[in-house]
């Protein structure tokens, strides 16, 4: 099996995908991801970390109705895993943990001007 | 947003099925879904044209090895899966022994004549190439033009060089050689220690700059002076080998043409020539000293000018200004005709120089053309051998395709299969089409008279062979790994796939071709040897049986009348003259400009050839008089008459030429170098005979007596040649001792003339049969597949009462039609390619119906023979056996 940790890039699809709530396919998560970072985010990196990270179990995917608009093909509806959801907890913990070693004073940016 | 499917373009149709080749199946739905609706967001955001480049910038993003690395096609050639199929492959081809063999075989043969005339190809490529700044060397063309004919000559004036590095500052270098003046040619040679003479060839006059344009490697001897001193030579490794075994040559002596008082010295040895190079000498003699080299004379061409341009100089600019000099230097010309100089590359003289007028002869671009479109014929003769063997035999092989696919491979995977099994054939081919080339070379080079070997040595080989298999492994197993790799599992482990029926009309459409292509070569070398008989027994206007020549009797000097005297006391000699000027090419051959006496020499001068002849001439060649009388020697006016013949006549415009006065020019004068002319009166003519090559038309000749006796010609009145031939050797013992009895008969001397088209015949046939050979295999191959197949149908037809005729009838039938078919189209084609050949020649056999009808029986009877041996068989079998299993 591939490893359980997470790339920075894939947690934002992992987070994108459970936000978009049903409606995550390739297209929604790469213009929400785009607008929420405000980073040039290509489809095809989207759909590659899509797809390992379906791979390693994290996502799960359905296929949708096929429309005219998508040339006849159907949407990949993403869903995050229960594997998924614990990955992403993880991060978010480990981070946490992070941030709460730091001593004050650190990291503090001033916000006085 | 709009859904309407009408509304709205497609993205760029091909860019998309591009990338669906290139991207993995798994995601094709979900990019190529996506990359749609996006493509058409952009479409409502910034318009059509936009969207499209958009469109091609987020596509070209899916060329990572992350979409591609999982297609099947990448997935087929791992490793892994090479050798199985590798060891697939080998298992059919031991089992398959039969078509395995006619297979490689088939291919060997047509790799190995690709690979013989390749080397070939390479070989005449490959001329003059060796020398430094190569690029920047030319020859100079005299090009000229007058009513009655046009061309382009290599022989140029006397003071075209010096004037080439006097005006133009684009010239370095000229240079020039001069290989038929004087004692240039073949000489009679002989060194201090000889007491005999030898004959030698490969004589030519050089400029002392020579080596400076034209860096030949010396063995010994300094290049810059070599030839810087008058009667002065240097001569080729062999050479001197042979003329001085184990001396040093340089220092030493050459006696030619018995000029004891003015010997030769030696001053260095050339490495000899590469077979490459159109030069073709073995001794190069000083010319310093040669009068009529130095004496500036624009009308005495004898010389072959080279020049060496400075870097950066265009020969195209240099060619305008050439034309302008040579209107100065040599006047207006005359209304109608033009002369100018032009340059030709030295790297394109052997094959470009097909129509231009000179020394030595060289070879061709056409052939190079022909033997390559030949060679690329036969390969794909063979080539299609094995498609048509593949699909036709695609049956056997239905099941095993099914399971495959049955077991979870995808169509590329199968497709990799059967190219692995053809570039396998195809390496096992070019094995022994190698061995074949190395057996075949040394007789190929002998029928070619070429030295090809083949080149180990270099690195460059290898590639190209390895790419040359899998080339053609691609080539000719690409359609049938497309046409087998379709098959649908489902049909064929049913058993519903007739049985090899399929694609019928191709494989007959590439049998048609494969004959068509045999015919066509067939045609050419019937019509090439007809052509080569029609030479060989047209009416020539002379008699060339049974004529002598008897070589170098010039050295006979003040006895050459008393020689020609015993000479014709000898019973089987009928008479005998003395004269260099015969009609076949390799002799003496002489231009001079001609006019009618009184009229302008610059307005109304013709070129002739100027024969000096005895009286003996026309009775000892048998030229039939149409008008007046030939020389005779009691008649003192004589010395002033001259012979015409036909065409002449016509071009001097004379209606009754007896008694006409026409000049022509005879001599140089060696104080002013002006062009002297004398005055003849004709006394008879003579009717046109082939006095050149039958390329050309017969062209104006004048005859004046004189003793330009190089040679002696002797007619023979007998068949007992060899008895005569010995007592005219004996009589030459005993008036030249010290020479070698040199001799030729005319008529072979005459076909040498055709060596070259006699060669291109022979190839033309071997290569017409190895194509025939190779077509007749496939077809040997296929009749065997078609009769298995229909042996249960054969056994029906003869249990009902079929006649033994009738079966064999009955399996012929559709090939026979096949090549009825190939007939047909091939004729029209052989019949236009051969007329193009037939062009090049002023006199030419018709092309008869009776090539069509050899050409066309003899492949069809090949054809069915090929045939018939299979259906015999099949005929002959015991329907009881067949019909049981």
């Amino acid at each position: 099996m591939k490893g359980n940790n997470l790339g920075e890039f894939e947690e934002l699809i992992l987070l994108t995908v459970a936000a978009l709530h049903g409606g995550a396919y390739g297209l929604a998560i790469q213009k929400s991801l785009a607008a929420e970072t405000e980073r040039k985010v290509t489809l095809s990196a989207v759909h590659a970390a899509c797809n390992r990270l379906q791979d390693k179990g994290f996502l799960s995917a359905d296929f949708g109705a096929a429309t005219a608009r998508r040339g006849g093909k159907r949407k990949k509806l993403y869903t995050v895993t229960v594997r998924g959801q614990q990955a992403v907890h993880e991060a978010q913990a480990l981070r946490m943990r992070l941030w709460r070693r730091i001593p004050p004073g650190n990291l503090q940016i001033d916000v006085s001007w | 947003m709009v859904d309407d499917p009408h509304t709205y373009p497609d993205p760029p149709r091909r860019l998309t099925r591009l990338l669906s080749a290139l991207c993995a199946d798994r995601f094709w739905e979900e990019v190529s879904g996506d990359l749609h609706e996006l493509f058409l967001d952009d479409v409502e955001a910034y318009g059509v044209a936009r969207a499209n480049r958009r469109y091609l910038l987020n596509a070209l993003r899916y060329l990572t090895p992350f979409f591609i690395s999982q297609t099947s096609t990448f997935v087929a050639l791992q490793p892994a899966m090479l050798k199985h199929h590798l060891k697939i492959s080998t298992r059919h081809l031991v089992r398959q022994r039969f078509y395995s063999l006619i297979n490689i075989s088939g291919l060997a043969v047509g790799l190995a004549c690709c690979l013989m005339i390749v080397l070939f190809i390479r070989h005449e490529l490959s001329y003059d190439q060796q020398f430094a700044d190569g690029d920047r060397l030319y020859r100079v063309l005299d090009v000229f033009e007058t009513p009655e004919r046009s061309g382009m000559g290599s022989v140029t004036p006397t003071p075209l060089a010096s004037a080439l590095e006097a005006d133009f500052p684009e010239v370095e270098q000229a240079t020039r050689i001069a290989p038929q003046l004087f004692e240039a040619g073949s000489s009679l040679v002989r060194t201090a220690n000889d007491a005999q003479n030898r004959y030698e060839t490969g004589f030519v006059y050089a400029d002392p700059n020579f080596f400076a344009v034209f860096d030949f490697p010396f063995v010994q001897g300094m290049p810059e002076t070599a030839l810087a001193e008058p009667r002065t030579l240097v001569l080729t490794e062999r050479k001197a080998a042979e003329l001085f075994p184990g001396q040093d040559p340089v220092g030493q002596t050459l006696v030619l043409n018995n000029t004891t008082e003015s010997p030769f010295t030696i001053t260095g040895v050339l490495a000899d020539l590469p077979s490459n190079t159109h030069f073709r000498f073995d001794y190069l003699m000083s010319m310093v000293d040669v009068d009529v080299a130095q004496i500036p004379n624009w009308g005495f061409s004898n010389f072959v000018t080279y020049a060496k341009l400075r870097e950066g100089v265009a020969a195209e600019a240099l060619d305008a200004k050439l034309h302008a000099f040579t209107l100065a230097q040599r006047g207006e010309p005359r209304p109608g005709t033009s002369a100018t100089f032009t340059l030709q590359p030295v790297p394109d003289i052997h094959l470009y120089s097909s129509d231009i007028y000179g020394f030595w002869s060289h070879g061709n671009i056409q052939y190079v053309w022909l033997f390559g479109a030949i060679a690329a014929f036969i390969l794909l003769i063979a080539a299609i051998n094995f498609m048509n063997l593949s699909t036709a035999r695609s049956a056997n092989r239905a099941r095993e395709i099914g399971l495959r696919k049955v077991l979870g491979s995808v169509r590329a995977q199968v497709i990799a299969q059967f190219l692995v099994e053809a570039v396998v054939i195809s390496a096992l081919a070019m094995g022994m089409a190698v061995a074949l080339v190395a057996l075949a070379l040394p007789w190929f080079n002998a029928l070619a008279d070429q030295s090809l070997t083949l080149p180990w040595g270099e690195a460059g080989i290898y590639p190209i062979l390895l790419g040359t298999v899998v080339a053609l492994g691609l080539l000719a197993g690409g359609y049938p790994a497309l046409y087998l790799s379709g098959f649908q599992p489902i049909r064929v482990l049913k058993g519903s796939l007739s049985r090899g029926s399929k694609s019928g009309t191709l494989r007959s459409t590439l049998v048609v071709f494969q004959f068509a292509t045999s015919i066509v070569l067939l045609i050419g070398s019937l019509v090439v040897s007809q052509q080569m008989d029609f030479l060989q027994n047209k009416a020539l206007g002379f008699e060339k049986d049974q004529v002598l020549i008897v070589e170098d009797s010039f050295t006979l000097g003040d006895q050459a009348e008393a020689f020609k005297a015993e000479l014709e006391r000898i019973p089987g000699v009928e008479r005998s003259t003395a004269s260099s000027f015969v009609p076949v090419d390799g002799y003496v051959y002489n231009g001079a400009g001609a006019w009618v006496e009184g009229k302008d020499p610059a307005e109304d001068e013709i070129g002739v050839a100027k024969w000096f002849v005895d009286a003996d001439y026309a009775e000892t060649l048998g030229l039939e008089l149409v008008a007046g009388r030939f020389f005779d020697p009691s008649r003192p006016g004589d010395a002033e008459a001259t012979v015409l013949n036909e065409e002449a006549v016509a071009e001097f415009g004379f209606d009754d030429p007896i008694g006409q006065r026409v000049r022509s020019y005879t001599r140089l004068d060696p104080e002013t170098g002006e062009l002297i002319s004398d005055a003849y009166t004709v006394i008879g003519v003579v009717k046109d005979f082939h006095f050149q090559s039958m390329r050309d038309d017969i062209g104006p000749l004048t005859m004046v007596p004189g003793q330009g006796g190089q040679a002696t010609l002797v007619k023979l009145s007998t068949n007992e040649v060899q008895g005569t031939l010995a007592q005219v050797e004996a009589l030459w013992t005993q008036f030249a001792p010290e020479q070698p009895f040199r001799y030729n008969f005319l008529d072979e001397r005459f076909a040498q003339m055709y060596t070259f088209e006699a060669r291109v015949g022979r190839l033309f046939g071997v290569f017409t049969a190895l194509a025939m050979l190779v077509a007749c295999l496939g077809l040997f191959a296929l009749a065997a597949f078609m009769t298995e197949q229909r042996r249960q149908e054969v056994g029906i037809r003869k249990v009902l009462g079929a006649s033994l005729t009738q079966i064999i009838v009955l399996l012929t039938r559709h090939f026979a039609m096949l090549v009825g078919i190939a007939f047909v189209v091939a004729a029209p084609v052989g019949y236009l390619l051969m007329d193009r050949w037939l062009q090049d020649f002023s006199y030419h056999a018709p092309i008869s119906a009776t090539v069509f009808l050899v050409a066309g029986v003899s492949a069809l009877l090949i054809a069915v023979l090929t045939i018939s041996y299979q259906a015999t068989r099949a005929a002959l079998a015991n329907p009881a056996e067949t019909l049981r299993q």
